[in-house]
């Protein structure tokens, strides 16, 4: 079983100040060192843009870039904890196979390049590989001319079957033009979107190649919400998305106040049981999604809440799992 | 001022595309901080050294840690989000001043004025200095 190597990212008194650093301290073959590759963040403002690259990785020998709990966002946008705020085209470009990034707030403030994203895999060198990124908040630091990517993954020369998880994250606010909470373009990227609030993008989605599910998903309040091809179910929408188990909402902020303790100031919060995502959604532990973005188990009823967030019924308070065992 | 954090160290790769584009190589400006940055304890020999440059703001500095892309090189088509190195330019660090490199071995850091050092900064698409 690999090792492993925990660096902390710390403004004081860890191994390195930001994430970029220790990447470029780090990189190294994980495989021939049967090593995983830990980022560990606390929290702080990091303003260096970040590219993996230049490592060699496996399923059990990969990079994770994760905050503990202590240092994590709380569902919310939240400066106390870590976040990345970057002025670059790219916050975190991925150009290796087998990452996992877990509780990460970034934003992307350039203002000029088209195209800009928060994470972009962009590099034949993910072929085969699996790009995980669980319980983050990906959004824009700044209004643009052009909207920019929460997750873009484009058209790659050389690339072969990449997966890319998506689960229990919010992307949001990337609705100046052509923004897309995620952008998929390519034909050998396989996408799965769970448990993910994406909301006020010009485009939620938008599949022009590749392979999209979709499932638990809030997909709201974006001008569209998905465009292309694609299996969605268990997901609420205010725009008309057949598939089973999805929920059709009014265009409108009645249904999103109905169902969010307050969406309009970034809380994803189920509001009560009579939202109705609450208890709407499918079982995802096959899938590897077992809690949701702040840790609580799923699910606390018979089934799974649909979006970020999994409602806890009573006041015995939540389960904290927050899991390091497995990926 | 604005402080350099500096690889000191060549990181490979196996596969050669992957070398060039993808590694830190020695010389390469990692990350830039304002003067006083406190630093971390991986983030000093053998790996980084910390170049100090009075006169320089961390805003100018930024130049220094942006990546070589696909359309720098004369001929390529451009498309800036192919990185082709991991940093357009490099800190020659092997014609450094012997006064720089015996202050460097001994602090951990050399602190030293933009004039003094340009002519050892390499825009690697160009093959020009500062």
């Amino acid at each position: 079983m690999a090792t492993e190597v925990i660096k902390t990212i710390k403004p004081s008194g860890g191994d390195y100040t930001s994430l970029s650093a220790w990447e470029a301290g780090e990189q190294r073959d994980l495989v021939t060192a049967d090593e995983i590759a830990v980022a560990e963040c606390y929290a702080m403002a990091d303003t260096t843009a970040v590219v993996l690259d230049g490592w060699t990785t496996s399923s059990t020998q990969y990079i994770k870039i994760y905050t503990p709990p202590s240092e994590r966002h709380d569902g919310k946008w939240n400066t106390s904890k870590y976040y990345l705020r970057v002025n670059s085209q790219q916050v975190i470009a991925i150009a290796e196979q087998y990452v996992v990034i877990d509780g990460i707030q970034a934003e992307v403030t350039e203002s000029w390049v088209s195209a800009r994203s928060v994470i972009h895999v962009n590099s034949s060198g993910a072929s085969n590989g699996q790009i995980d990124i669980n319980n983050c908040i990906l959004q824009p630091g700044n209004t643009n001319t052009d909207g920019g990517y929460g997750i873009n993954l484009p058209y790659v020369f050389g690339l072969t079957g990449a997966t890319v998880n998506v689960s229990n994250s919010i992307i949001q606010g990337f609705f100046d033009t052509g923004g897309q909470g995620i952008g998929i373009s390519e034909a050998d990227f396989s996408l799965n979107v769970y448990n993910s609030v994406i909301t006020n993008n010009e485009t939620g989605i938008n599949q022009s190649a590749g392979t999209v599910t979709i499932t638990n998903c809030a997909i709201f309040n974006n001008t569209t919400d998905v465009t292309g091809t694609m299996t969605v179910t268990y997901t609420a929408s205010d725009d008309t998305i057949s598939g089973t188990g999805n929920i059709d909402w009014d265009s409108g902020s009645t249904d999103w106040n109905a169902n969010f303790t307050d969406y309009s100031n970034g809380d994803f919060s189920i509001k009560d049981t009579g939202a109705d995502i609450y208890n709407a959604g499918t079982d995802l532990s096959g899938s590897g999604v077992t809690d949701d973005i702040i840790g609580t188990a799923r699910p606390q009823s018979t089934n799974y809440d649909i979006g970020a967030f999994e409602l806890i019924v009573g006041a015995s308070g939540p389960t904290i799992v927050h899991s390091m065992a497995g990926r | 001022m604005a402080e350099f954090l500096v690889k000191l160290n060549d990181n490979t790769h196996v596969n050669p595309t992957k070398d060039q584009s993808g590694c830190y190589k020695r010389g390469d400006v990692v990350v830039v901080m304002p003067n006083g940055h406190e630093w971390g304890k991986e983030e000093g020999y053998p790996k980084f050294v910390v170049v100090k440059i009075p006169g320089m703001t961390v805003a100018a500095g930024q130049k220094y840690i942006e990546p070589q892309i696909q359309g720098d090189l004369v001929g390529e088509m451009r498309d800036p989000t192919i990185i082709t190195r991991r940093r357009k330019y490099n800190v020659l660090l092997d014609t450094a001043p012997q006064a720089m490199i015996v202050a460097a071995r001994a602090q951990g850091y050399i602190t030293v004025d933009f004039e003094s050092i340009k002519n050892i900064i390499k825009n690697q698409a160009t093959g020009q200095t500062e």
